[in-house]
């Protein structure tokens, strides 16, 4: 073989070699797909209870969760067992919220009952413009076998997660949110789960006696209102975020209609409420909020009140209520809002 | 792991909130022995106290740091930027990891090894002035002690390091949020993010509805 010859045939063998090795990658990815589908497809649709710690902020506490999926239809009960007694309960179509410290309960219709079964997200295109997926090593939770997923945002317009997803059961063990630089901001880890089996309606009733509380109700349902036709419009919004739905409805202790408008990623949701000015003697609220890391941003657009709220960075929620303007005589809404780019670098 | 007290009497209070500290760190990693769970579970729901204690401790605050982000070898930097700025190599490089990230060695030494063989052939192919990822992007960020979200993205805005391919910046600084700003009222608060949490995807509404539950929605809980 010449000289010549013999390179040739190294360069093809290094070729092939790299090409090879360069799939591998491709095949996690897809595994990490059906891990991610798995789990969801689990969340969904198996009935569970289990006690969990909840880590944020410097605190930890202590919840135990119910959750149940009997003829298509979710039941869940959340309570806090770390002391003040907070408990939620969304059962079918319902969504309670009782605070005993404040001797009130939140109650909130749910137009669409299936409304959560229909927002699991899809790990396709769209979400892979936003997010990369990387399926890690085996590890064991509390002695039992788990994989490591990693959901990765790809700017710090979004969180992402780190699961431990039990690979029996396929629920996730353990759920690390993140922000893009990966810094863990909080966990919630299993202590104890049973998947499967029955629950008994006695476990989706409080604990508490509500009765003498202030029920602050949702009055009247909510009505579908197509993005088109109302009379806001986006003038911009982070990259990969999408106009998913909108509504038309009242918010619990409010009397007003609010534009219930849902962003979506595919993965991080974000909901935009326009309502009217309150009346005096309220006032109008212009500043920021937080939930854990649920964040919100209000500010007043053409005498509206505009609230941007999703489980994303500050940045993100104050970008998309900036970009909320009246629509224009002549312009359509939001079906035509424009994803902007993002800030410039600096 | 073992959790024998340690020092002389003089160190007794450190020392137990020491191996307390342990235990807690090692039953969220997941790691404490079964017996030693059941133990401190009992613990945490007889003591409600307990998490404001183990709070000012800062033990959360340690237990976190120690799930930062690793840094890496400066190879692995190097590749990862000479992969990112490679154009032909971006599109499928946008659904892998690029930085340090969040998962300890991910596929295992085949994607090590992939990950090499390409940097050689990139590194070969010399790319273009200016196409390159800035590696001080990539640079592990310090850690900072606090885990308040917004303190940490107050203090040095939220990083992002990853591009889309040749011709658009592969680094930015989004910006921080400003201060002058006022406060939401609670109630109205929590009445947006009920509504909210209707619309989330399981996971992140499991999240928003635990955060309508839990106790930090009213500060801090004052150190005893």
């Amino acid at each position: 073989m010449s000289e010549r010859a013999s390179r040739a045939a190294l360069l093809r063998g290094w070729l092939l070699c790299s090409l090879a090795l360069v799939a591998l990658p491709a095949l996690a990815d897809d595994e990490a797909r059906q891990w991610l589908a798995a789990m969801h497809e689990a969340l969904a649709t198996r009935t569970y209870q289990g006690e969990f710690l909840h880590l944020a902020n410097g605190r930890v506490e202590k919840l135990r969760i119910f959750h149940r999926v009997k003829d298509g239809r979710v039941s869940e009960r959340l309570v806090n067992l770390s002391g003040n007694g907070r408990e939620v309960i969304r059962n079918d179509g319902e969504l309670q919220c009782y605070l005993p410290d404040e001797h009130k309960v939140l109650v909130k219709s749910q137009a669409d009952s299936g409304a959560l079964l229909g927002t699991l997200p899809a790990f396709d295109a769209t979400l892979e413009a936003s997010y990369g997926l990387e399926l890690g090593e085996r590890a064991l939770v509390f002695g039992r076998p788990a994989r490591v997923l990693a959901i990765r945002p790809h700017d710090g317009y979004r969180f992402g997660y780190r699961l431990w997803i039990d690979e029996e059961n396929k629920m996730p063990v353990r759920t690390d949110l993140c922000d893009a630089d990966g810094v863990m901001l909080e966990q919630v880890l299993f202590t104890s789960l049973k998947v499967g089996g029955t629950l008994a309606d006695a476990a989706f009733r409080p604990d508490v006696d509500a009765t003498a509380f202030a029920w602050e109700r949702q009055a009247g349902s909510a009505q579908n209102a197509p993005a088109d036709e109302l009379p806001w419009r986006l003038v911009q919004l982070p990259p990969g975020f999408r106009v998913s739905s909108s509504v038309e409805q009242r918010l619990p202790g409010s009397s007003r209609p609010v534009t219930h408008l849902v962003l979506s990623d595919g993965l991080a949701t974000v909901s935009v409420f326009i309502e009217e000015p309150p009346a005096p003697p309220r006032q109008a609220t212009e500043g920021q909020g937080r939930v854990g890391s649920a964040f919100a941003y209000s500010m007043v657009v053409a005498g509206h009140q505009v609230t941007a709220v999703g489980e994303v960075p500050p940045q993100t929620v104050e970008f998309i209520a900036e970009g909320v303007a009246p629509a224009k005589p002549g312009r359509l809404g939001f079906g035509r809002a424009a994803a902007m780019p993002g800030p410039q670098p600096q | 792991m073992t959790y024998a007290p340690r020092g002389d009497r003089s160190d007794r209070v450190t020392t137990m909130s020491d191996i307390l500290n342990e235990q807690l760190s090692a039953l969220l990693d997941g790691e404490l022995p079964p017996e030693e769970t059941t133990l401190l579970l009992k613990r945490l729901g007889r003591e409600q106290a307990l998490a404001a204690r183990l709070s000012r401790y800062r033990l959360c605050g340690d237990v976190l740091r120690g799930e930062r982000v690793q840094p890496r070898a400066d190879f692995a930097l190097r590749v990862s930027a000479a992969v990112a700025a490679e154009p032909a190599l971006a599109a499928r490089a946008a659904a892998r990891p690029r930085r340090g990230g969040w998962l300890r060695p991910l596929a295992g030494l085949a994607v090590a090894a992939s990950v090499a063989v390409v940097a050689v052939l990139v590194l070969q192919t010399s790319p273009g002035p200016g196409r390159g990822v800035p590696l001080a992007a990539l640079a592990p960020q310090p850690a900072s002690a606090p885990l308040a979200l917004a303190q940490t993205i107050a203090a040095r805005g939220t990083t992002a390091a990853y591009g889309r391919g040749s011709g658009e910046p592969v680094s930015y600084v989004t910006p921080t949020v400003r201060p002058r700003l006022g406060v939401i009222p609670e109630a109205t608060l929590a009445s947006y993010v009920v509504a909210h949490s209707t619309v989330s995807a399981p996971l992140a509404g499991r999240s928003v509805l635990i955060h309508l539950v839990a106790d930090e929605t009213r500060g801090d809980v004052p150190a005893r």
